[in-house]
């Protein structure tokens, strides 16, 4: 009866400048992080949608990864976001959207995440970018620090293990109310640890006898939330955002790690799930090596 | 005297069910009992507003945080004069400042002396009212309707917690209508480890183990349904809108799609584990017990 709309959140990896950085992350699937970032900085560069400001600030972009929306029987709306690296030290985050044909993906393996990685790249290339965000928002790092205070596991008895924003989108100035929003999407990574005893047979003193076998486990669950954001703002602090938007996420950073939680609130817009097949090197990752 | 059989009851059905232990444990008294006194509460505030209502249960209240205002719904069955039934909304504003020391996770205590403030001292925002024929059949129908959206896991119990107002369509003799689902999900994991293993006839070593846990959440789903009828069923339904819900509640019985299209509009956290009563909540029961 109910319809489905085929959609599925691809994590990207951040690339380490050294293959060691990231231990399980194999050489194929750091080429084809190396590949989607060329075809990213090469869409930057010739796309009519990105300003002359923002192409010459854009130094290097780093994927984080790529989210598809079906969006009739044979195209995708896919998000592909990314952090860049800017000539005045600060960050940005990009989101690139696109209607790419799913011809682009015929044949891959859902569960080889460099093949659908390197797919993307292709797709970019050889598709017209729909749209185009940028955000400045200073330290992305900082920024990512942010999520172990805001986040609670959709899930019981799961704790916040860690997380990485994925796109931040949509500042809004709202003078009259005195605050600003934006809105963020972010991937965590959810714990629950817990210590179990279970009975088996078990090889002991020279015979199988029946036995319990304790053991502390650890359950992981993953989740991408998006939250729209609002920090308190007066209209001086708004008038030298509006010039510098890093100011935003650095006053957000300053509440959330002050615990002033009168002057920020998480809404909660919708939580999706990454799926098993996108092989997510959340946790294997360095994000302020990165970006050094 | 009605409310307290309701809760008894349900209370009752805790005890004996399958999980014993489990449920038992689980089953929280103080959050049914502070449910039905706001319920008691709502009710005349809704009595005052709607000359055709007699009485009203709470489900559950959903709080959405749209800036430093939060939007409050409260959620739940009404019974009316002419003996029918209906989803029933009432709406309030309040500040944030009421919320700051709540999260996700706080006691059914915190989290209803906040609403409890409300209902006292603030006023009604909005309120409506959806009749439904047979709002049991119609429920049972519609959380059956309801896909899980995460792989993996299971409906294990879920409530329409309202109906959008009905939206015609003229040109195409189309009725559409958002229902708010709450859904309680649920999956078991099997994890094989090794740990120490304890001999029942003495002894330790390192044993295999099957360990299983449990992951459940609570979640908010929309789904847009749009039923598309013959020109004399339209005429029909906008003299009578509740026949629009005998439509939709045939196809999904028989199973026939034909007329009818389903498309989920967006999965979502609940603000509060505690502003619900689903785990322990009989709706058919509920309903019945609801003064004729």
């Amino acid at each position: 009866m109910l319809k489905n709309k085929k959609k599925f959140i691809l994590i990207g990896a951040v690339a380490a400048l050294g293959a060691t950085m990231l231990a399980g992350c194999s050489q194929a699937l750091l080429d084809a992080q190396t590949n989607v970032e060329d075809s990213m900085l090469k869409a930057i560069r010739t796309s009519e949608l990105v300003s002359d400001e923002v192409n010459n600030k854009v130094e290097d972009i780093v994927f984080l990864g790529a989210d598809f929306d079906r969006a009739d029987n044979s195209t995708y709306d896919v998000d592909v976001n990314g952090v860049a690296k800017c000539n005045d030290k600060k960050n940005a985050y990009v989101t690139m959207s696109y209607n790419i044909n799913e011809s682009f993906f015929t044949g891959i393996s859902e569960d080889d995440k460099s093949e659908i990685i390197n797919a993307l790249a292709l797709a970019i290339e050889q598709s017209e970018m729909k749209d185009f965000s940028f955000v400045e928002v200073g330290n992305a790092v900082k920024l990512g620090d942010t999520l172990k205070s805001i986040s609670e596991s959709p899930v019981k008895d799961y704790k916040y293990d860690k997380g990485l924003v994925l796109s931040i989108e949509d500042v809004v100035f709202d003078e009259q109310e005195g605050y600003v929003s934006f809105q963020m999407k972010n991937h965590n990574k959810y714990c629950k640890t817990v210590t179990q005893m279970v009975p088996t047979y078990t090889y002991i003193n020279g015979q199988m006898q029946l036995s319990y076998v304790v053991k502390t486990n650890y359950y992981y669950e993953d989740f991408v939330h998006t939250n729209d954001i609002y920090i308190r703002a007066s209209s001086e602090q708004m008038e030298k955002m509006k010039e510098d938007s890093s100011l935003i996420f650095d006053t957000y950073a300053l509440y959330v790690n002050n615990g002033q939680k009168d002057n920020y609130i998480i809404n909660s817009v919708a939580v999706d799930k990454v799926s098993e097949r996108d092989a997510t090197m959340l946790g294997n990752m360095d994000l302020d090596k990165e970006l050094e | 005297m009605k409310k307290i059989k309701t809760i008894g009851s349900i209370i009752f059905a805790c005890a004996s069910a399958g999980f014993v232990a489990t449920m038992a444990a689980g089953c929280s008294y103080q959050e049914l009992e502070r449910a039905g006194a706001l319920g008691d509460k709502l009710t005349s505030v809704i009595v005052a507003i709607d000359d055709d209502v007699k009485d009203f249960e709470l489900i559950g209240t959903d709080v959405n945080k749209s800036g430093f205002t939060f939007d409050l719904s409260f959620n739940g069955v009404a019974s009316l004069n002419d003996n029918s039934k209906a989803f029933t909304t009432i709406k309030y504003e309040a500040s944030s400042s009421l919320f700051t020391e709540l999260n996700k996770r706080s006691n059914a205590d915190s989290v209803y002396d906040v609403f409890d403030y409300v209902v006292d001292n603030l006023s009604v925002k909005d309120y409506s009212i959806t009749k439904v024929n047979n709002i049991k059949r119609f429920n049972d129908l519609m959380v059956k309707n309801t896909p899980s959206p995460f792989e993996g896991y299971k409906v294990r119990e879920g409530v329409v917690y309202n109906i959008s107002p009905l939206e015609f369509d003229d040109e195409n003799s189309a009725v559409s209508f958002d229902a708010n689902v709450l859904v309680n999900l649920r999956k078991g994991k099997i994890q094989p480890g090794f740990g120490l293993a304890i001999g029942f006839k003495g002894g330790v070593g390192i044993g295999l183990g099957l360990f299983y846990t449990r992951c459940e959440g609570t979640f908010m789903l929309i789904d847009k349904y749009t039923v598309n009828m013959s020109e004399q069923d339209y005429l029909l339904a906008k003299e009578n809108p509740d026949f629009v819900f005998d439509l939709v509640e045939d196809s999904i019985a028989n199973q026939n799609d034909e007329n009818l299209s389903v498309s989920r509009v967006s999965t979502n956290d609940v603000t509060y584990d505690s502003a619900d009563v689903l785990d322990y909540l009989n709706f058919n029961q509920m309903v019945d017990e609801i003064e004729m």
